[in-house]
């Protein structure tokens, strides 16, 4: 028995055709450097369909969630909901907001985005750490 | 492995190179001025925006946001401000945002992926989640923004800035005038001059006077008197406006380029003027003649002129040695070393005048203009894009001016004691103690 059925069938995956498309638009390609072929959304069909450990898939930590690779699946992998529902079974968290906990995005996303938008700068900011709402909230208070 | 994110995606660059060719943006860029003290939260902004402009035929996702404090009662807009050097563009992992021609920053919808990592790049969030999922800001309604035309208390104005362009001129005037007076006419005179009934005297040439002669001269310390009061009531504007060898660097600083190399760390640590001041003091003890006097660039300058100063003086080498300084960081000497700066800073510290940057005009991160313009370094980046308003250390100002001349929104200005502050001291959002609510997501960032 496949130890994936149940979420291959639930998710599609057995349907991949291996096209592609979903590896042309995956930001994973800058934000997860070196991207490869076990890091793209097709990759991880792939892995999952040849039963590799969960542990063993580094596009669970990767991966932001945009959706993008369902959305262009022509044979409606969902590929994102794949993913999400294997990270609930990994055990795997996301980096969380500092100020009021809640989840964030996946801490490579995040260190790549300390580094994208932090390099021009001698102190690390502390912005990329906050939610959206925590951020908006710290800047009407130091502005209004 | 860091990814290049200075530039535009190559792979994208292929697909769409006119977009992002990332060539030369106008300098002055429009866009919205919020004005915060006449905004009365009636959100017609909002409501003007989610009806989409003039020639929408149905609502969409409001691109500006009214936030209401209601500790003290005041109300915030949120929206793009379409940055210098906007950081949702070096955190686009597709290239899909540019800062076209026009200086508007927009998202080009054919390649988002709507991963939502320019929210989390924006000081202010200001690329708003749409309820389909993509991810919208502000264009500007392409240079006819409906949130302005709505607003009833002008709290909204769209415009490109101006600077105030007389003060640039008028310092290097009042620079190269007191050059003339001082170095050419009067020689060798900053360091104490005897003027009909007035004596001026260098106060940090009063201190070492006292320390060598080991008596005070009541006489001196009135002349040296003159200098500090003007540094109480205008901060360090001798340094700024009139020291001479401060001219030499601003000359030196607008022809030769900087940021050339890095001083050692030890260099650059800006309590070494007090040290250079400190030791200056001690020679003058022991050897009882005023030793820092006779290396003093500032005085250097005074008595270069004039073939035999010239020929005579080796001292005068130093003058190119401390200007090469300044091809690592603008006016280095003043930032770091001059004990006479420092002297006129510590007048200066209990002064009257202020510089406020981040008044409610200030855009911050957007626009980095005065930190930029600082020839002492002294406004830090990393404040301002994270919106903070800055606090300015007198003592280090030398008030040339500089950020108030090159702000357009005039948000950088001058502030006396006795005048209400008009942004409070800005904050980061410290880190919460992990709880049983936010304690399962890891900690540190791996790699």
């Amino acid at each position: 028995m496949h130890p994936y059925h149940d979420l291959l069938l639930h998710y599609g995956g057995y349907g991949c055709v291996e096209c592609g498309k979903c590896v042309a638009l995956c930001p994973m390609a800058e934000t997860a450097r070196p991207f490869s072929r076990d890091k793209s959304p097709r990759g991880l069909v792939q892995q999952v369909l040849d039963a590799v450990a969960l542990d063993e898939m580094p596009a669970l930590r990767d991966c932001l969630q945009c959706r993008s690779c369902s959305q262009t699946c022509p044979a409606s992998v969902d590929v994102a909901g794949l993913i999400s529902a294997l990270r609930t079974q990994a055990g795997y968290a996301a980096a969380t907001c500092m100020v009021c906990g809640r989840p964030l995005m996946p801490a490579p996303a995040l260190s790549y985005l300390h580094r994208a938008v932090g390099e021009a700068y001698e102190q690390k900011l502390v912005y990329p750490s906050l939610c959206p709402d925590c951020k908006r909230r710290a800047y009407v208070r130091n502005n209004s | 492995m860091t990814p290049n994110t200075s530039q535009p995606l190559e792979r994208m660059r292929d697909l769409f190179p006119q977009e992002n060719a990332g060539g030369k943006a106008a300098r002055n860029g429009p866009r919205l001025v919020f004005d915060p003290t006449k905004c009365s939260g009636c959100a017609l902004c909002t409501t003007a925006c989610q009806a989409g402009g003039k020639d929408a035929d149905s609502p969409r996702t409001p691109r500006i946001r009214i936030f209401h404090d209601s500790e003290n009662g005041s109300h915030f807009a949120l929206f793009c401000q379409h940055c210098l050097d906007p950081q949702c563009l070096r955190a686009c992992p597709n290239a899909a945002i540019s800062r076209a021609e026009d200086g508007i920053v927009r998202i080009n919808q054919q390649l988002c992926v709507h991963c939502g990592l320019c929210i989390a790049a924006c000081p202010e969030g200001a690329p708003f989640r749409a309820y389909d999922g993509t991810v919208v800001k502000c264009d500007l309604c392409e240079g006819d923004p409906a949130c302005v035309a709505a607003c009833p208390n002008e709290a909204l104005v769209f415009t490109r800035g101006q600077k105030r362009a007389w003060i640039s001129p008028l310092r290097w005037l009042c620079q190269s005038l007191s050059f003339f007076l001082l170095v050419i006419v009067l020689i060798g005179s900053v360091c104490s001059l005897n003027l009909a009934t007035l004596d001026i005297a260098c106060p940090f040439g009063v201190l070492q006077n006292v320390f060598s002669a080991k008596a005070i001269v009541g006489s001196t310390i009135v002349a040296a008197l003159l200098l500090m009061l003007v540094s109480v009531l205008f901060g360090r504007a001798f340094c700024g406006w009139i020291c001479p060898f401060g001219f030499v660097l601003d000359l030196v600083d607008s022809i030769l380029p900087h940021k050339l190399f890095r001083l050692p760390a030890f260099l650059r640590r800006r309590i070494n003027k007090l040290g250079v001041g400190a030791g200056g003091l001690a020679a003058a003890g022991l050897a009882g003649t005023q030793a820092f006097c006779s290396v003093c660039p500032i005085g250097t300058v005074c008595r270069s002129y004039g073939l035999n100063s010239v020929m005579a003086g080796a001292e005068t080498a130093l003058i190119p040695a401390l200007a090469a300084l300044d091809l690592s960081e603008r006016r280095s000497w003043c930032r770091y070393l001059c004990p006479v700066g420092a002297t006129l800073g510590l007048a200066a510290k209990i002064g009257l005048v202020r510089i406020e940057i981040g008044a409610e005009r200030c855009k911050k991160f957007s626009c980095m203009r005065c930190a930029d313009a600082c020839p002492m370094g002294i406004i830090p980046k990393e404040m301002l894009v994270q919106g903070i308003s800055p606090k300015i250390p007198m003592s280090e100002c030398i008030t040339c001016l500089r950020c108030v001349a090159a702000c357009p929104h005039r948000a950088a200005s001058i502030r006396f004691v006795w005048q209400k502050k008009r942004t409070p001291d800005g904050t980061l959002p410290k880190p919460t103690e992990p709880t049983e609510r936010n304690g399962n997501g890891p900690k540190e960032l791996s790699s």
